[in-house]
């Protein structure tokens, strides 16, 4: 395990972490997104995971002294969601002493590949085809967003879904670990059914407390893919929209403790509103709340400048 | 039977005399190993007296009635050799008490819980203090970590390690202020060192490393764990053939407890859960099947109860189930904010 900690800290740029210019979520990541393990973000739909990736993407891409990994990104963009002209936007609103020359932008923009797959069969041979680009040594960024598109398309009657992506994640994980990128995932919601309880057969539940814990699932989202996916990932951040305020947290991560950051999202990408994070005890971390989203979005064109 | 009439060399009666050993009976219950280390010869030459001793035992007619079946232990002996090896803590005293002290040595201990409750951790906590040397309460040996999913952060390892540290130079204050020998010499970096870490990725590879961990713990004799991070990832991933997947996991099952049981160290197993319909609802319950649960010795399972973490012993031949609170801080695995009680080292 030494010679692991020396091998990260002397070759690697910035000590194996992609910093996301965000300061809080950087402590609390012990420098940012880690190199070689597989990061997901969570949330409902129109919360900020595919401005985070562009984000992250713009990033990857500048070079070392602005903070970058100067290096090529594959962005696998399953839904069509990603925007050039939001991209230069970020780009030019965050760092604007680098894109105020036409050619860095194009620069910059000229590493950024974007894949659009439009089944599983077709990002399957894709992956092929980006580990030979990554032994190449030139990306050193990988995006999926999304992954839970890639499956809802195919199956129609609810076939055993844990297996499908199952090559895949193997696949991912050892492609991120041995060319030491940081792969970052995105995934969708789906509102928890009835039947489903999370607990242990030596938790004796009481009827009354079964009545009420009705309620609280149907306003309750869970991440899609299933609790096999929720295994294979190391890091797990979570989006959401409590009382009108987006927060992001860090939900599953063996390198910092539970934390919720409130964030806006603004023209030069997401902001956080406090660096100190709020610390969540209990599984509520994991728990995905969707309340006052509606008001962000319809506010839509005053709050968002 | 004294010891005067074994039929061995004049060299070896001396040094059992001097050693201490008058009678059969005296050593008769000790393994090879620990006789050879007191009276410093080879293990050979000391499981040939243990072989001649027992011989003789049996014409005398005493104590040791039916004639020994070779691998076979009374349950004295057994008992006396589970008493030699100190458990592993947790550092978390709750869980240790739950526990019987620690995680136990020969033996194999699973443990599983749902994403994100600290199973890495606790594997980590484990690797580290497995290292805690014998003054201090632990066993002064080095660990195997067998990363299957990648979540082995040296990170969180390092930071674990060094709280690991102050704790026992806290403790090394407050007990032993006259001690000038037991000078904590202990940096994080040599904890990392003692860390044997082996990623796999895929499941032929972590059958083929198992097979090796034999050859390698006999060179590495100081090894006292083995914690395999976790045991189920490549093996839910596009697997067919569940018959296969039984035979290769009972196998290693197998080859694990036989690990255990030859080197004297813990295998500890970290399990994912999965959803599994009994009784007309959806229960949790450990991955890999009702076949996979009959594999280890010890069961434990992690959960949340309202807002905390809790343990619970599920399965296990000499616990009874029970329940403990811990949690997750920035140093690692220990009691959980709720009872205050100061760890105890020793």
């Amino acid at each position: 395990a030494l010679s692991l900690m020396e091998l990260r800290v002397q070759n690697e740029h910035l000590a194996g972490h992609l910093p996301t210019h965000m300061k809080g979520l950087d402590e609390a990541l012990c420098g940012g997104i880690p190199f070689g393990v597989l990061t997901e973000l969570v949330g409902p739909a129109g919360i900020g995971k595919t401005q985070f990736c562009l984000k992250l993407s713009l990033l990857a891409s500048l070079p070392a002294i602005y903070g970058g990994l100067d290096g090529h990104v594959m962005y696998i963009d399953v839904e069509s969601k990603f925007s050039s002209r939001r991209l230069i936007e970020i780009g030019v609103k965050s760092f604007p002493e680098i894109f105020q020359r036409k050619e860095m932008a194009q620069e910059m923009a000229g590493r950024i590949h974007v894949l659009r797959p439009a089944s599983l069969s077709e990002f399957t041979e894709s992956l092929q085809q980006i580990k030979v680009s990554l032994l190449q040594n030139q990306v050193k960024l990988l995006v999926i967003d999304s992954m839970a598109a890639l499956v809802t398309g195919e199956f129609e009657h609810g076939a055993p879904r844990q297996n499908t992506l199952g090559w895949h994640v193997s696949f991912i994980k050892s492609l991120a670990e041995f060319s030491r990128i940081p792969v970052v995932v995105t995934n969708q919601v789906r509102s928890q059914s009835r039947d489903e309880t999370c607990h242990y057969f030596f938790q004796v539940q009481s009827w009354n407390e079964t009545i009420e814990d009705r309620t609280r699932h149907d306003s309750h989202l869970v991440a899609a893919l299933g609790i096999n996916w929720a295994h294979a990932v190391t890091i797990r951040l979570v989006l959401e929209a409590k009382s009108g305020q987006r927060f992001i947290k860090v939900a599953k991560s063996p390198i910092s403790p539970p934390l919720a950051f409130p964030f806006n999202i603004t023209s030069s990408g997401i902001l956080l509103l406090s660096d100190d994070g709020i610390e969540l005890t209990g599984p509520d971390i994991n728990a995905i709340h969707c309340q006052g989203h509606n008001d962000i979005i319809n506010f839509g064109g005053e709050s968002l400048q | 039977m004294e010891v005067g009439r074994l039929p061995i060399s004049a060299s070896q009666r001396s040094k059992l005399i001097a050693a201490g050993y008058t009678t059969l009976s005296s050593f008769s219950s000790l393994s090879p190993s620990h006789l050879a280390r007191d009276l410093k010869i080879s293990d050979n030459e000391a499981a040939e007296i243990m072989r001649v001793a027992s011989h003789g035992h049996r014409l005398d007619g005493s104590a040791g009635g039916c004639g020994t079946v070779n691998g076979a232990q009374t349950a004295w002996d057994m008992l006396h050799e589970e008493e030699m090896f100190p458990r592993i803590t947790t550092s978390c005293e709750d869980l240790d008490n739950i526990l019987g002290g620690g995680i136990n040595c020969k033996e194999v201990t699973e443990i599983g819980g749902v994403p994100g409750i600290g199973k890495t951790q606790l594997g980590i906590q484990l690797a580290i203090n497995v290292q805690i040397p014998v003054d201090y309460g632990g066993l002064g040996g080095k660990a195997i970590y067998i990363d299957t999913e990648g979540s082995f952060m040296v990170e969180r390892a390092l930071q674990i390690a060094e709280a690991c540290i102050e704790d026992m130079s806290e403790c090394g204050g407050l007990l032993r202020k006259d001690f000038q020998a037991c000078q904590l010499k202990m940096h994080p970096n040599n904890i990392l060192e003692n860390i044997f870490y082996f990623r796999v990725c895929s499941y032929t590879e972590q059958i083929a490393l198992i097979n090796y961990l034999d050859k390698f713990i006999s060179e590495h004799k100081d090894v006292k764990i083995v914690i395999v991070d976790s045991v189920t990832f490549h093996f839910r991933q596009d697997f067919d053939d569940m018959a296969l997947r039984t035979r290769l996991l009972s196998g290693m099952a197998l080859k694990l407890m036989k690990l255990a049981k030859d080197f004297s160290l813990a295998v500890v197993l970290l399990n994912q859960v999965t959803t599994k319909y009994i009784d007309g609802s959806f229960q949790l319950t450990l991955a890999l099947g009702d076949s996979w649960s009959h594999s280890c010795t010890n069961r434990v399972i992690l959960y949340w109860n309202g807002n905390e973490r809790y343990a619970y012993i599920d399965k296990s031949p000499s616990l009874r189930s029970a329940s403990a609170p811990y949690s997750v801080t920035s140093k690692g695995i220990r009691n959980s904010a709720s009872n205050c009680k100061r760890i105890k080292m020793m």
